[in-house]
C-alpha cells in the first residue's frame, strides 16, 4: 500500500487528539482513484473527525499529533494554511450532512456557489454564472435559472443537498467527500442523492468517501468499506469480502443486528441481536477498545497496548487478536 | 431574467414599506396626544414662568396672557386646537420666543441629525469592527483586553467621559474645541467650512457613541461566534475561501442582523442622551431646545420637538425594517 500504486489518498498512523483525550488512533486508510471507500461506525467513533482531518479542519482545541495523509503523494497534515486553502473545493470537495445548515442562509444560491468557483478558477463573473448554472443542471436541479437566485429556505431539503453537491464538485475536484449526505433527507430522496453522487463520480471520475452508518447503503454503493470504533479501524477490506466474511468481532455484531444480513427476507419474526454495552465503554481503555463488549475477549485483549491487526491474502485486515476466528472462514 | 426576478423581489419590500406606514399615522397620533396630557401634570404654565421672570405681574396681566395664548380653554378644547392646528401642519407659536416653532426646530434639526446619526454610524461601524475582531480572537489577549475596556466604557457615564475629553483633548492638548458647533464670528465656506464642523463634531460624537460602540461590540462578538459555530462556515471553509473572506460575506451579513434591530430602537435613546452631551459640549441641538422648552413650560416647542422625534424614531425603524428585509431574505417571504 504505497503512493506510488496509484492510490489517490493514504492515511497512514493518523493520530488527532485533545490535550489528555486521543480521539483517532492510528487511523490507516485508502482510496485509489474513482473508487468508492465508505466509512462506517457509530456516531462519535471519529468518521467525521477524519474527514475533518484530511482537509486540514480539525475544531478549535482539537490538533493532529501524528501520522501521515498523503493526497496525490502530498502530506496534508504538514501543508500550509495557504497550501490547505488551495486544495480545499479544488482537489477535494465536501458535502456535509444537514444540507439545512450546511448553506448560508442570508446569501443566493448562485452566489455561495460563485464563491467556490471563482476562488479556485479564474473566471469572470459571467463565466462563473455559466457556470454554476451548468453545474446545477448537472446535479439535477430543474430550472437552474429560477433557482439560481433564490435563497436557500427556498429550496427543499434534497434541492438544497444536490445544491451542496453541485458546489463542492464545482471544480471537478479528485476526491469528493460526503459526510452522512443522506442521513438528513426521508427515504426516497436518499436513493436518488446517492445515484447522483455515484452518477458523478463516474462523470467526472473521483473517488467518492463516503461516510454512513448505513450498511444497506455500504453493500450497494461502495468499493471498499473501512470500519471504525472508538477513534480506530477496526477492519478494512473490499466490500464483497467484507459482507461475505467479516473478521472483527464488531464487524460481525454490526452485520448481525442488521436486517437482511444472511438471510434474503425483509422481515423477521424473532428479535434482532444487539451488541451488548455501549461505546462509552471504550474510554480510558488500554487494550482493545472493543474488549468489554466483546463476547470473545480474553484477559489479554484488554492488556496489549499497541494493535498491529492482521492482514490475511485478500488484504483485509482485522484490528483483532484473533487472527482468523473460525466461524469467519 | 434578472429584471424578472428584481420585480419578484419589489413586492416583500412594498409590503414592509406599507406594513410600517400603516402602523406610523396611529402610533405618531397617539404619541402627540399621550405627550399633551402628560405635559399638564406638570405644575405651572408658560404665563406663570413668564410672570415670574418679568417679576411685576398682577392677577390682571396674568390672566390677559392666559387669553391671549389660549391656556384658559378647557382641556380638551386646548387639545382640539392644537391638533386641528397640527392637521394644517402648524406647529403653533413659542410661548418664549414668540416664533413658530417649526422654524425654531428647522435651525436646530440639521446639526441633531448630524449628531446623532453620526454617534449611531460610529457606534455600528466601530461595533462590527470590533466585535468581528474579538470574535475572531476569542479567548486570545486580545478579545480578553477589549472586552475589559468595553466593559469600563459600558460602566461609564456619557458626560463624564465628554468632560474628560474636553479637559484632555482640548484643554490640555488643544486639539479640538471645546464647545459649539461651528466657530463663531468667521465666514467659511467649502472644505474649510467642513473641516471646522468636523472638528466640532468629533467629541461630542465620540462622547455619545462610545456607550452603543460597546454594546454593538458585545452583540457582534457573541452573535458572530455563534454564527462561526455554524455548519455553513464549515462548509464555506471546506470551499478555501480565506478567513477574512469568511468573515466579510458570511459572518459579518449574518451578525448585523441583531445588530440593526437593536439599533433602530436605540435612535430613541440617543436623541434621548443626546440632551446631556448636547449641555456638555454646548452643540445647539433638539435636546437642550428640549430641554429649555421644558423649563420654560414651553409646551408648543416641547411638543414639536417630541413629535419630531417619534416622526424620527419611526422612519428610522420602518428603515431598519427594510434592511433587515435585504440582510435576511427569510422575513420577506410571509
Amino acid at each position: 500500500m504505497t503512493a506510488a500504486s496509484g492510490e489517490l489518498l493514504v492515511i497512514r498512523d493518523l493520530v488527532v487528539e485533545r490535550p489528555g483525550v486521543r480521539l483517532l488512533d492510528s487511523v490507516a486508510l485508502s482510496i485509489g482513484k474513482g473508487e468508492t471507500l465508505s466509512l462506517v461506525g457509530e456516531s462519535g467513533c471519529g468518521k467525521s473527525l477524519s474527514a475533518l482531518a484530511i482537509l486540514g479542519l480539525l475544531p478549535e482545541g482539537v490538533r493532529h499529533a501524528r501520522g501521515e495523509i498523503l493526497f496525490e503523494d502530498e502530506d496534508l497534515a504538514r501543508a500550509s494554511p495557504r497550501r490547505l486553502r488551495q486544495i480545499r473545493g479544488k482537489s477535494i470537495g465536501l458535502v456535509m450532512q444537514d444540507p439545512m445548515s450546511s448553506l448560508d442562509p442570508v446569501l443566493q444560491i448562485g452566489a455561495q456557489m460563485e464563491e467556490a468557483i471563482r476562488t479556485h478558477l479564474p473566471l469572470s463573473a459571467r463565466q462563473a454564472r455559466g457556470r454554476a448554472l451548468e453545474l446545477l443542471d448537472l446535479a439535477g436541479v430543474p430550472e437552474p435559472l429560477r433557482r439560481y437566485g433564490q435563497y436557500p429556505h427556498q429550496l427543499s431539503g434534497g434541492l438544497r443537498q444536490r445544491v451542496s453537491i453541485a458546489t463542492a464538485i464545482s471544480c471537478t475536484p479528485r476526491l469528493l467527500i460526503a459526510d452522512e449526505p443522506t442521513t438528513a433527507l426521508d427515504v426516497t430522496t436518499q436513493v436518488q442523492v446517492l445515484d447522483l453522487l455515484d452518477r458523478l463520480r463516474r462523470e467526472l471520475s473521483m473517488a467518492l468517501l463516503l461516510i454512513t452508518h448505513d450498511l444497506s447503503i455500504v453493500a450497494r454503493r461502495a468499493d471498499k468499506v473501512c470500519v471504525m470504533y472508538a477513534g480506530r479501524v477496526v477492519e478494512r477490506a473490499g466490500v464483497d469480502d467484507f459482507f461475505a466474511h467479516p473478521r472483527h468481532p464488531y464487524s460481525k455484531g454490526l452485520l448481525h443486528s442488521s436486517l437482511g444480513a444472511g438471510t434474503p427476507l425483509h422481515h423477521r419474526f424473532d428479535r434482532l441481536p444487539e451488541i451488548t454495552g455501549s461505546i462509552a465503554s471504550a474510554a480510558g481503555q488500554s487494550g482493545c477498545p472493543f474488549a468489554p463488549r466483546c463476547d470473545q475477549a480474553e484477559a489479554a485483549c484488554g492488556k496489549t497496548l499497541s494493535w498491529p491487526g492482521t492482514t490475511d491474502s485478500r488484504d483485509h485486515f482485522s484490528a483483532c487478536l484473533h487472527p482468523n476466528p473460525e466461524e469467519s472462514a | 431574467m434578472i429584471k424578472d426576478h428584481v420585480m419578484k423581489r419589489a413586492g416583500p419590500w412594498l409590503r414592509v414599506v406599507a406594513g410600517s406606514a400603516s402602523f406610523a399615522l396611529p402610533t405618531i397620533l397617539g404619541i402627540v396626544i399621550l405627550n399633551f396630557l402628560f405635559l399638564q401634570l406638570l405644575p405651572g404654565d408658560a404665563v406663570d414662568v413668564l410672570a415670574m421672570r418679568s417679576g411685576s405681574a398682577t392677577v390682571e396681566s396674568i390672566s390677559a396672557l392666559r387669553v391671549q395664548t389660549g391656556l384658559d380653554q378647557p382641556l380638551s378644547g386646548q387639545l382640539a386646537a392644537y391638533l386641528s392646528r397640527l392637521a394644517h401642519f402648524d406647529l403653533g407659536v413659542s410661548t418664549q420666543y414668540h416664533l413658530p416653532v417649526a422654524d425654531i426646530i428647522a435651525a436646530r434639526l440639521p446639526d441633531t441629525l448630524l449628531l446623532v446619526g453620526g454617534a449611531l454610524g460610529l457606534a455600528v461601524v466601530l461595533g462590527l469592527l470590533l466585535g468581528s475582531v474579538m470574535a475572531s480572537l476569542a479567548g486570545r489577549w486580545i478579545d480578553r483586553m477589549l472586552s475589559g475596556l468595553l466593559m469600563l466604557i459600558y460602566s461609564t457615564p456619557g458626560f463624564w467621559i465628554g468632560l474628560m475629553m474636553i479637559l484632555l483633548f482640548s484643554v490640555k492638548l488643544g486639539l479640538f474645541p471645546s464647545a459649539g458647533s461651528a466657530t463663531i464670528g468667521t465666514r467659511l465656506s467649502g472644505l474649510a467650512a467642513l473641516y471646522d464642523k468636523a472638528a466640532h463634531l468629533i467629541m461630542p460624537m465620540t462622547a455619545l457613541s462610545l456607550f452603543y460602540t460597546a454594546v454593538y461590540a458585545r452583540l457582534v462578538r457573541a452573535t458572530m461566534i455563534d454564527v462561526l459555530r455554524q455548519d455553513f462556515i464549515l462548509a464555506a471553509r471546506a470551499k478555501g475561501l480565506h478567513p477574512v473572506t469568511l468573515i466579510r460575506r458570511h459572518a459579518i451579513r449574518n451578525a448585523l442582523i441583531p445588530v440593526v434591530t437593536v439599533a433602530g430602537i436605540h435612535l430613541g435613546n440617543l436623541l434621548g442622551g443626546a440632551v446631556v452631551v448636547e449641555t456638555v459640549f454646548g452643540w445647539p441641538g433638539m435636546g437642550r431646545l428640549a430641554f429649555d422648552a421644558l423649563l420654560s413650560r414651553d409646551f408648543p416647542v416641547l411638543l414639536g420637538v417630541l413629535l419630531l422625534s417619534s416622526i424620527l424614531v419611526v422612519a428610522v425603524n420602518a428603515l431598519a425594517d427594510v434592511l433587515l428585509g435585504w440582510l435576511d431574505p427569510r422575513i420577506l417571504t410571509e
